[in-house]
């Protein structure tokens, strides 16, 4: 896959922006830690990779899946990047969700009803509040399109998110 | 600025835990509000992932929080070896290569960021190894 040793680099100009992020302002990198930081980076991932690896193969699969991550961070140490790579974890789930609901949402945007959107608006509860605020502008849209109701539209749009969550 | 019980093991972690809750924290929080997206390019991540021979294959989710937790080292790292080293000014090589070869967390990286010696120290290292080897 990497034919150049390059591909194995990650983009410098990413890497720069997370180190000035997590130092304060207006110190500066010098060249030489901005490549050794880079590097680590890249020796970083393949570390963590082999560690989840041994973790998938232990359960005799061949895909590496989150779990082994997050168990290869304990293994190496990195305890503390645990927590907040489970909110990530939530936060992606929570994207594809969302990318779930607007595909379900999408296929009859003309006779999308108030019915619906009572279902949309319950399965959101609790969740995060850019969810509820995308529910919410899709609602008002639609209330000032739509009044005509068709069920059956709205009942296989509805399953299909109810599946999205499991 | 180091406060560490002598026993519990790496600064690193031990200093990122007890940082949590302080400004640091809000920043971390930042970083991964905007939902689960990274900002390493996950192509990337997985060009080197797959460069492992004994990798067959990875979910998405596990690139994606590999991805994530390559930021969050990237971070971590960097914040580190600012916080340990003397110059609040910069960072240089010197605070990286110190702070991995101090912490055993960070031993997988020695060969990487090995600390600097010069030519003329590596020489005379030499020959007293040579020289103890005669005797």
């Amino acid at each position: 896959m990497a034919e150049r040793p390059e591909d194995l680099n990650l983009p410098n100009a990413v890497v720069t922006r997370i180190i000035k992020d997590a130092i304060p302002e207006g110190v500066n990198v010098s060249k030489e830690a901005r490549l050794a930081i880079s590097k680590a980076a890249s020796v970083f991932v393949l570390y963590a990779t082999s560690c989840s690896n041994n973790f998938a193969m232990k359960g005799k699969r061949k895909t590496i899946n989150a779990q082994d991550v997050l168990c290869a961070m304990e293994d190496m140490e990195f305890e503390q990047f645990i927590e907040p790579l489970q909110q990530c974890q939530e936060a992606f789930k929570q994207e594809k969700l969302d990318k779930k609901k607007e595909k379900a949402t999408k296929p009859a945007p003309s006779a999308q009803v108030e019915e619906e959107n009572d279902d949309v608006l319950e399965l959101s509860e609790g969740e995060s509040g850019e969810g509820k605020q995308s529910t919410s502008l899709v609602s008002a849209g639609n209330n000032s399109t739509v009044n005509e109701v068709d069920n059956d539209s709205s009942e296989s749009s509805v399953e299909m998110i109810e599946d999205g969550g499991d | 600025m180091r406060k560490l019980q002598p026993e519990v093991i790496p600064g690193f972690s031990g200093l990122k835990q007890s940082k949590g809750s302080t400004t640091n924290r809000s920043r971390f929080n930042k970083m991964a509000s905007p939902g689960g997206s990274t900002s390493l390019p996950l192509s990337r991540v997985k060009t080197i992932m797959k460069s492992s021979p004994e990798v067959s294959s990875i979910s998405q989710e596990a690139l994606h929080l590999t991805g994530k937790a390559t930021e969050l080292f990237i971070q971590a790292l960097a914040r580190f070896s600012y916080q340990q080293s003397g110059d609040k000014t910069a960072l240089h090589y010197r605070d990286l290569a110190e702070v991995v070869n101090s912490e055993e967390t960070l031993q997988f990286l020695h060969d990487i960021v090995p600390r600097k010696i010069k030519a003329k120290d590596y020489l005379k290292s030499l020959r007293d190894a040579d020289a103890s080897e005669e005797q």
